[in-house]
């Protein structure tokens, strides 16, 4: 099986007029690996063994719980009835922008180069955004629509509304992050349009766009992430 | 990222001995799609309504095991169920049969199928990847003979993109008649409990059950009373 991503942004002036567009294809970064591990493992009463078994550090990735970093399970790890939100922590939920200037994942390379990737993006574990807060209007927004455009592809879409998603130095790159600890609702569903802690959020794939996009308050922002599965 | 699969199977006496070993890489099966798109839906509002997903070859959109074209994960509709439709898409059992079938039956049409260690997709009309189901018609999910929970899950030390599933067939179980050919990779299903938790042993029922890997194995392997069988499925995420 083989998961690629593809992103579509679409700039709207008040009245809905299109400004721009943005589109184009992107793997999806090594982190992923680690949330669908977690989403397909059983829980530890089947298993046996208590907590989830250690799992070997990739690159960039340590053992602890710190965002956003994550070698180790997360998610289900000792479920009871009222346990929602450990059951979604690893569903996609976020769509995510930011400028791309700012710091690699490896904490010492510096990036100011907006619309050129880092040398190795599939090991970033979160934006290159140096102001980036997921908790925060202008760099995150809850996917509102989910569907299933072909039988093997499902895809996220929300929208920046005026107040939203006005990066300072503009847009230049996009990510799909999952939920974290911030599904708390009935049903493990979330609450808000950010979530309210970066806690076991974990980015699983992210473009970096060949145009930066200047969005202000004066217009809106359509994003779709497309994630296509190749079995 | 791609998925690989690889699965060992051992087949030992009564003292440990290891009798016979068969190995081999396989791809996952066209239903892992739908398995892995289920676990990353988001729960976004509370009672939210599933969008539709086009049936793909030998899926229909009908609740009938094995299909399932459509969503199955965790439906959000209340606190209390939700840890079991959560577990739905988790993989919890490895099944086996003798990968003979004398019409491919109803659950995948296809001519018949009598070389236990050859792919279906000699037979079938479809490729092998888009197998729903195994191909044993005598096959019973809920029955020791045919499937077995994982037991023990491992990520492979040094190994940070492999997750390896694991059982014993026990002496007593696993017993399919004209040997096993084929190993399935299963999830749960409905068979998890209000706290999303499953008992060890064999499904109580095929419910929402999606096979999600599949391997046939190069050497027929008869097992009897006489040993158990272990068998590794490893699945490699390489992202």
């Amino acid at each position: 099986m083989k998961i690629t991503g593809y992103v579509q942004a679409v700039l709207r002036d008040r009245d809905g007029n299109e400004l721009g567009s943005f589109e184009g294809s992107n793997a999806i970064v090594e982190m992923s690996n680690n949330i669908l591990m977690d989403l397909v493992i059983p829980n530890d009463y089947l298993l046996s063994q208590g907590a989830p078994p250690a799992r070997a550090e990739a690159t960039n990735m340590t053992d602890n719980t710190t965002f956003p970093s994550g070698a180790n399970h997360i998610g289900v790890d000792a479920v009871n009835g009222g346990d929602t939100t450990n059951l979604s922590t690893n569903q996609i939920s976020y769509i995510c922008v930011g400028d791309n200037l700012g710091t690699l994942s490896d904490g010492a390379t510096a990036w100011n180069q907006q619309n050129t990737d880092a040398p190795d993006p599939e090991t970033q574990v979160s934006m290159v955004d140096g102001d980036f807060d997921i908790t925060s209007s202008t760099y995150c927004k809850k996917i509102t629509t989910v569907s299933f455009p072909t039988a093997k592809s499902i895809r996220f879409s929300t929208t920046f509304d005026t107040t939203e998603g006005n990066v300072p130095s503009g847009i230049a790159e996009i990510a799909l992050w999952t939920a974290g600890l911030s599904a708390s609702g009935v049903g493990g569903a979330l609450f808000g349009n950010q979530p309210s802690l970066s806690t076991s959020c974990r980015m699983f794939a992210r473009k970096v766009l060949a145009n930066t996009i200047t969005k202000t308050d004066d217009g809106t922002l359509d994003i779709t992430y497309t994630l296509t599965f190749g079995a | 990222m791609r998925i690989e699969g690889h699965v060992a199977v051992t087949l030992r006496d009564k003292t440990g001995s290891v009798l016979q070993f068969v190995e081999g890489p396989n791809t996952t099966v066209e239903m892992s799609n739908n398995v892995l798109m289920d676990c990353l839906y988001p729960i976004i509002t509370d009672n939210q309504l599933w969008d539709t997903r086009s049936p793909s070859t030998n899926m229909t959109y009908n609740t009938t095991f094995p299909t399932g074209a459509r969503h199955i994960g965790p439906i959000g509709a209340s606190a209390s169920d939700t840890p079991q439709t959560f577990a739905r898409n988790m993989i919890g059992y490895i099944a086996i049969g003798n990968n003979i079938n004398s019409g491919l039956g109803a659950n995948t049409i296809g001519p018949t199928n009598n070389v236990a260690n050859q792919n279906s997709s000699d037979f079938y009309p479809y490729a092998h990847s888009q197998l729903v189901y195994m191909v044993d018609e005598d096959i019973d999910l809920t029955s020791s003979t045919y499937c077995k929970s994982v037991s023990t899950v491992e990520f492979p030390t040094g190994f940070p993109k492999l997750m390896r599933f694991s059982t014993t067939f026990d002496t007593t179980e696993g017993n399919v008649p004209n040997g096993v050919a084929e190993v399935g990779l299963w999830t749960l299903g409905s068979n998890a409990d209000v706290n999303g938790q499953i008992q060890a042993g064999q499904p109580s029922t095929t419910t929402f059950m999606r096979l999600f890997a599949h391997r046939v194995l190069t050497e027929t392997i008869s097992k009897t009373t006489e040993g158990s069988l272990d068998i590794t499925y490893t699945l490699t995420f390489s992202a």
